[in-house]
């Protein structure tokens, strides 16, 4: 119209390839935006939520099913997981909750949670959710996110079957989360389901590991301070440090590095395989340590590290601790309002099923026997003037006090000396004020002083009684001869 | 239904004006096209002198202010939450994925086109008024020295905002180069962290600064530079024009050199403005926005870095700290101030010291600027050395390795 009536007006439109253009390139981001929405519309959850719908129809029914709600789902306790993060594991592990789907035709995934000794009901599901135990990154919907098996320096796995698998578990079932379960049983022991937790406990106070480590806020200060080895960031642990093996009883460097090592048993790259190698020899990873080898097997090693590595400081709130005083002991006695003390674990023994007690209760009476026998014995053929007795009470103490950390009778010397034939080299009142004092002992003794320069390193209080001390005297005595 | 279409008509006819009265009037009538020119010159308008980088750079700035004013309603300012709420994006939020990827990489990219339109700007000797007396570019040239600036500013305080482990330790780098500056380094980095550490008070400052201050400034900046662009006569290379005319002794017609802005130049602003945002969204298809663990003061990841558009600087520091057996010269105010000070300095007066003929106006590499182009060449050259060598070549403890040879980082479990 307008064009029509002033042809001379109209101007040539050189650039008119641009609109072709601008389609072309419209089609393009139609297209992007296409499949940008068909992937917000199909996320990876979805296909598990659809996996599952068709193996719970064949195996509870169809109408049980339908009742599940699909969709994204979460478990959140605000008090727990605080106020931006949510467990949304339960979106493709529907079956947690849904009695019926137990056994070995369910994938894992999508089985029931199982329930040993009652587990769930004092933890239960909607009150505790999944990440606490099980680990995991909260929030995510992506198998790998939510495993957290992303990136280099993840902090919180899943304890999945194919991690134990890596760390070479003789477990068909997850053990790995009992590393969890001490945040808030740090202070238990014998807890039913901890079996691994518990073990290590053991050898832990078997061993005296506070003779030399500070552990729980209080011990020795000869080793590291473990109160939180859990936390300490992995590159704390130099894994590219020359690894020594042990050859005539001394550390030889082997020519490769830790992280050779890792890679030649098969072991990950981790922290976690840096304590397992650690277990395994002390000076193999550190030439200079004075932390003896305990000759722990397989498992101890394996526990032991899980022991390690939950050893962390969490802001849990306190009526979910078991033993919150506790916690809150240790927690005075770092501010240094309370003066460090052991903190005694509690048994969780004493609640499980009595029969247990019972059967420890006639072994000991039964062994109380034998040693009264072997000592009546013994005081009839009063040999040397020992009293087996008391010597017998000496070895056991020689055991619980730690003193087998670091010595041995007859078995060559380790950190200290060989303690056969001790009572012959030293008088009685040197050994005893040795065993009761032997800070006082390093600093004023010129043997104890000689010693010290010796073996390098000092011995620490244990906190032996007098009577103890003279039990112990009476052992060393005995196994002299 | 005559009506109807008589008003689509009075709507959209300043975009497809039908005749020269129409086009020439298409400016004035609406209030959207007031930026642009009535006419533009067809060298103007060519793909291959300006490579439309300024246009390239201003529509990622459109799509970060959208994606942007979108994030701020999901986005959480606070250490506890900050995180989390960026989980949720990724995981929880409709499209939250893409949007977040979108703003990632259009912030990326907006650092590298601004540099890219610098670059381009130097080498046609574009600061020069080529005898025009009416018109002022290395004042616009300086304005965009300073664009570049703030551009960077708005990318960094962006990177904290994550509150993940990469955002944590390449902020506190970035951060510990403001503290090398000698004297004032200590206020500056109290200043910038509101605090002695990187904490819940430096993320509030991140934000703010990130949101509105940065963005209005640049927007204030970036309209300026625009209008300047117009009231300097166009594209330098518009110069030549009139040069060669005065030189033939022909006098000017419009039409033999210039067409109409409507629709010529808003249709091509258009298309570039698509083809970046098809690009911004093809990056984002293809790769996701990192997302490191959560950020955790206490566990310092080696090495940390900075972001990629400050690794030449980081780089710059550590070459120029000298480590002998009885002192340390600290790289801060070698590495840290002088010499990025003088290479701003040097970029903010550089045409005007550039002596070069008018000829050389709107003109790739002319010969009579080979000495400037060089210089500036070589010192683009290490910069990008500096960065590449920064990004691949520095392991742990900033030492040297081959990219595929760095030592593994042992993981927790």
């Amino acid at each position: 119209m307008a064009e029509n009536k002033k042809p001379a007006n109209v101007f040539e439109d050189k650039y008119w390839k641009d609109s072709i253009l601008i389609y072309i390139v419209g089609i393009v981001l139609a297209i992007f935006t296409g499949i940008v929405i068909y992937r917000t519309a199909n996320p990876e959850w979805k296909k598990y939520q659809k996996e599952f719908v068709k193996i719970a129809e064949k195996k509870i029914g169809k109408e049980k099913v339908a009742k599940i709600d699909l969709g994204i789902r979460q478990i959140w306790n605000k008090e727990l997981m605080g106020p931006n993060t949510a467990d949304r594991c339960v979106t493709c592990h529907l079956g947690v909750d849904v009695p019926g789907l137990e056994g070995d035709d369910v994938p894992v995934v999508f089985r029931t949670h199982p329930n040993p000794d009652g587990l769930l009901d004092k933890h239960p599901l909607n009150k505790f959710g999944c990440t606490i135990c099980h680990g995991g990154l909260p929030n995510s919907l992506t198998v790998k996110e939510a495993h957290a098996e992303h990136g280099v320096r993840w902090l919180y796995p899943t304890y999945t079957r194919e991690l134990q698998k890596k760390y070479k578990f003789d477990e068909d079932r997850l053990v790995m989360l009992q590393i969890n379960c001490n945040y808030c049983h740090r202070f238990d022991k014998d807890v039913p389901g901890m079996d691994y937790i518990n073990l290590a406990k053991d050898l832990m106070i078997e061993k005296n590991c506070q003779s030399c480590h500070i552990i729980d806020g209080y011990g020795g200060n000869i080793g590291p301070n473990l109160t939180y080895e859990g936390d300490k960031s992995h590159e704390m642990f130099d894994i590219h440090a020359p690894y020594y093996v042990i050859k005539d009883g001394k550390p030889v460097e082997s020519g490769h590095t830790i992280a050779e090592e890792m890679k030649r048993r098969g072991l990950p790259y981790s922290v976690f395989s840096w304590h397992i190698l650690h277990f395994e020899e002390p000076r193999s990873i550190t030439p200079t340590s004075t932390m003896p080898n305990h000759g722990f097997s397989k498992d101890e090693i394996l526990a032991m590290t899980m022991l390690m590595m939950s050893w962390r400081k969490l802001d849990i709130p306190s009526h979910y601790l078991s033993n919150p005083g506790k916690y809150q002991l240790l927690r005075l006695m770092e501010e240094g309002r309370v003066k460090p003390q052991k903190i005694e674990y509690v048994s969780m023994a004493a609640t499980a099923p009595e029969t247990t007690s019972k059967v420890e209760g006639q072994a000991e009476t039964a062994e109380e026997v034998q040693v009264e026998e072997k000592a009546e014995k013994s005081a009839a053929a009063s040999s040397g003037g020992v009293d087996l007795k008391l010597a017998e009470k000496g070895k056991e103490l020689f055991g619980t006090r730690g003193c087998t950390a670091c010595h041995t009778v007859g078995g060559g010397k380790l950190v200290g000396p060989d303690l056969k034939g001790v009572t012959e080299r030293r008088d009685k009142q040197w050994i005893i004020n040795m065993i009761l004092k032997p800070d006082s002992m390093q600093q004023n003794d010129p043997i104890a002083k000689k010693l010290l320069e010796e073996y390098n390193v000092p011995m620490p209080n244990q906190g032996v009684t007098p009577e103890e001390a003279e039990a112990i005297y009476e052992y060393l005595k005995s196994a002299s001869k | 239904m005559q009506k109807l279409s008589e008003w689509w008509r009075k709507l959209t006819w300043t975009f497809a004006p039908s005749n020269k009265v129409e086009a020439t009037k298409a400016v004035t009538r609406n209030f959207i096209l007031h930026w642009f020119p009535a006419r533009v010159t067809f060298r103007s308008m060519s793909w291959s002198y300006s490579w439309w980088l300024g246009t390239v750079s201003f529509s990622l700035f459109l799509i970060l202010t959208i994606t942007g004013i979108v994030l701020m309603f999901l986005y959480i300012p606070s250490v506890e939450r900050a995180y989390w709420t960026i989980k949720d994006l990724e995981h929880a939020v409709s499209f939250g994925w893409f949007l977040r990827n979108m703003h990632r990489w259009a912030a990326h990219l907006m650092v590298f086109f601004v540099t890219l339109h610098m670059v381009r700007v130097f080498f046609t000797g574009a600061f020069k008024n080529g005898g025009n007396p009416e018109a002022s570019r290395p004042l616009n040239w300086a304005v965009g020295m300073f664009l570049l600036l703030f551009t960077l500013l708005l990318s960094y305080t962006g990177y904290l905002l994550p509150w993940d482990q990469l955002a944590l330790w390449a902020i506190t780098i970035g951060a510990n180069i403001a503290k090398s500056v000698p004297l004032i380094g200590n206020y500056l980095h109290f200043l910038l962290a509101g605090g002695s550490q990187i904490d819940q008070n430096t993320l509030i400052r991140f934000y703010a600064l990130h949101v509105i201050v940065l963005p209005a400034i640049v927007l204030l900046l970036v309209s300026y530079h625009m209008w300047r662009v117009r009231r300097d006569g166009g594209l330098a290379v518009s110069e030549q024009y009139k040069m060669q005319a005065k030189k033939e002794g022909k006098r000017l017609v419009p039409d033999d050199y210039t067409t109409f802005a409507v629709p010529a130049l808003i249709r091509r602003a258009f298309l570039v403005f698509l083809i970046s945002l098809g690009a911004v969204m093809l990056l984002s298809l293809i790769s996701n926005a990192p997302l490191e663990e959560p950020a955790d003061p206490s566990w310092t990841p080696n090495p940390a870095k900075a972001p990629w558009y400050f690794l030449w600087l980081q780089e710059l520091l550590a070459i120029t700290t000298i480590r002998t057996p009885w002192f340390t010269i600290n790289g801060g105010f070698v590495g840290g101030i002088v010499i990025p000070g003088i290479l701003f300095l040097w970029g903010l007066i550089v045409p005007f010291i550039d002596k070069s003929p008018d000829e050389a106006t709107g003109v790739w590499f002319h010969p009579s600027r080979r000495l400037q182009n060089w210089t500036f060449a070589i010192i683009m050259l290490i910069l990008a050395f500096l960065t590449i060598f920064a990004m691949y070549f520095r392991g742990p403890s900033w030492n040297i390795y081959w990219p595929w040879a760095w030592p593994p980082v042992p993981h927790l479990f």
